[in-house]
């Protein structure tokens, strides 16, 4: 009983001190990205086009970097054990909303689209928060190994004999059959996406599993190399 | 063209939002702590207040339930703005009675367009 007791302590305290880390590494990056947004917008005047590449390099840098902070952080909290994901009844539609409208830029920065068909009320007893996590984490990895088309986000509700799932179906480069499991280690991924510089090798797609370990869903992959991914968030069939 | 009150004990945060405000035509209010802002609330009545949710002296929760209680500015909108990210955080906002909850690094753009659809259309803009 008190070992339980000073546990919970001890993952309060924990979940302070993160908290208080998160705070202290995003209030500098908001002032980097911020203030590189406004010069980009060219608020306090022109730039010239090579100015505005070199700030594109600032601003990209910098959005791994807060991707990197957040998933580092939950993933401290999944492997102590102090992420707690409460259930719920989530608005799928207001979730990938939100998570599209913060990842909107990275798509139109690629030339790349971004669509959206989730149908109305389509409701998952689910956490709004580790849901988010999940889809950005999902759609910004198929943007980041998407050159050409785009990446859709299409809700398939569950019918009795399916799983109700979203998909995240992009036309990037793809995956070959062997590397669909390891791209879910920390810090890997498929050798075809290889050294060339794009962003996303890290903690994304480990960090989404484990979220969806902890939903009690599933992420499913299919990909065809050369013409495209989908990764599915598989809800498990409702039994409560 | 509205009034809002930014709140936020860092420098940057103001200066940023301050600009981004201008730029869209508004007047921007500064305060960098609750105290401030009940304080501002109540005497120039914002049409819209940007909180920050940990402060100094006066924390954010504080500071909107000092500004709710009070008759002068009960029903502005109250946004929370933070960097803190702590898991539960964002329901503990709604559950206080923030309108909104935004989480820092922002994407201004965006965030000013989502900021500019709690002024609630042109009744403010054309007032005098």
């Amino acid at each position: 009983m008190s070992a339980l007791i000073e546990d919970d302590l001890g993952n309060e305290r924990l979940e302070r001190l993160l908290a208080g880390a998160g705070h202290q590494l995003r209030t500098p990056l908001n002032s980097v990205l911020g203030f590189t947004e406004i010069l980009l917008m060219g608020l306090p005047g022109p730039l010239n086009e090579e100015q505005r590449r070199q700030l594109r390099n600032v601003r990209s840098g910098a959005r791994l970097l807060e991707t990197t902070i957040d998933n580092l952080l939950d993933l401290v909290r999944i492997e102590s054990g102090t992420l707690t994901v409460r259930l719920e009844l989530v608005d799928v539609g207001s979730v990938v909303s939100e998570v599209c409208s913060n990842i909107q830029q990275f798509a139109d920065e690629k030339g790349l689209t971004l669509e959206v068909d989730i149908p109305a009320g389509m409701t998952w007893c689910t956490n709004r928060r580790a849901l988010g996590r999940i889809l950005v984490n999902l759609t910004s990895n198929a943007l980041s190994f998407t050159d050409a088309g785009g990446v859709r986000i299409d809700g398939v509700p569950g019918d009795g004999v399916g799983s109700a799932r979203v998909d995240i179906v992009d036309t990037g480069i793809g995956l070959p059959n062997v590397e669909r499991e390891r791209v879910f280690e920390p810090f890997e991924r498929g050798s075809a996406r290889g050294e060339d510089g794009r962003g996303g090798a890290g903690l994304g797609l480990h960090v989404s599993r484990r979220l969806a370990d902890l939903l009690g869903a599933d992420i499913a992959v299919d990909s065809v190399p050369g013409r495209g991914s989908t990764f599915s968030i598989v809800l498990p069939r409702r039994d409560r | 063209m509205a009034q809002v009150l930014v709140v936020d004990d860092t420098d940057h945060a103001l200066d940023l939002l301050g600009y981004l405000l201008r730029d869209r035509g508004h007047v921007a209010l500064f305060a960098r702590n609750g105290e401030e802002a009940v304080a501002s609330a109540l005497k120039m009545r914002p049409d819209l207040i940007l909180m920050d949710l940990h402060m100094p002296l006066m924390d954010g929760y504080e500071a909107l339930a000092a500004i709710r209680g009070s008759a002068r500015n009960g029903t502005c909108p109250i946004l929370a703005l933070t960097a803190f990210g702590e898991v539960g955080e964002r329901e503990r906002a709604y559950a206080a009675g923030f309108d909104g909850y935004f989480s820092k690094p922002i994407t201004p753009e965006t965030f000013m367009d989502q900021l500019e659809a709690f002024l609630g259309g042109d009744d403010r803009r054309g007032a005098p």
